[in-house]
């Protein structure tokens, strides 16, 4: 797999976060890939270090508070008041599935 | 290690890395490999978690034709490690109280 390639990958699967936190990570991922192959490692080593897109994504889902990934799906042609995400936060079950499959 | 414990450590540790002197991501996973396993992206999101804390800042600097993020610790980085090894000192004694009750006959 190429820089790119897994880039790609990760950026599709990053999908339902923000555009500015998908921006952010995809910078840092494709840092670290470049220190890496600075240091001597081929282009496929450098990948295999920093971990799958599968790690990365669930990383990213667990930190990512609930009431951004709702923001950003939900799109409201209003500004959402805090009551209305609070209340959210209360009717949504919490949890690393509920977060996954608001990703899709 | 208990999962736990070691977030917080590894917290305090990307502080301890880049203390003396501004660091970049690659860099401190290296330094720190001898004590601590620490995954990339792991690593992000304590950085991100270090910045709103306040505890280091951001910088984008030019590096063999591309960019490289650039890490600095702030004052309150730096009051964050004096409080670990304040804590430290009490976890030791408690170590120390946990060894000899436990080497007691019963």
């Amino acid at each position: 797999m190429t820089k790119i390639q897994f880039l790609l990958t990760l950026n599709k699967s990053l999908s339902g976060l923000p555009q500015d936190e998908i921006e952010e990570r995809l910078t840092f991922y494709s840092e670290m890939i470049d220190d890496r192959m600075e240091e001597g490692l081929s282009e496929d080593e450098a990948i295999a270090a920093i971990g799958s897109v599968e790690e990365i994504v669930t990383q990213s889902v667990e930190e990512i508070p609930l009431t951004k990934i709702v923001k950003n799906k939900v799109k409201p042609k209003r500004k959402m008041r805090a009551w209305e995400i609070g209340y959210w936060q209360l009717v949504l079950p919490s949890g690393f599935r509920w977060r996954l499959l608001l990703l899709r | 290690m208990d999962i736990q414990l070691k977030r917080g450590l590894l917290d305090v540790c990307v502080l301890a890395a880049i203390k003396n002197e501004d660091s970049y991501g690659y860099r401190i996973i290296k330094d720190l490999k001898p004590y601590i396993e620490l995954s990339e992206s792991t690593l992000y999101t304590i950085l991100k978690r270090l910045e709103t804390a306040d505890m280091l800042t951001v910088r984008t600097a030019e590096h063999g034709g591309r960019l490289r993020k650039y890490y600095r610790i702030t004052e309150e980085g730096v009051r964050r490690i004096e409080e670990f090894k304040e804590d430290w000192k009490e976890i030791f004694s408690i170590y120390q109280f946990v060894i000899k009750e436990d080497g007691k006959n019963d």
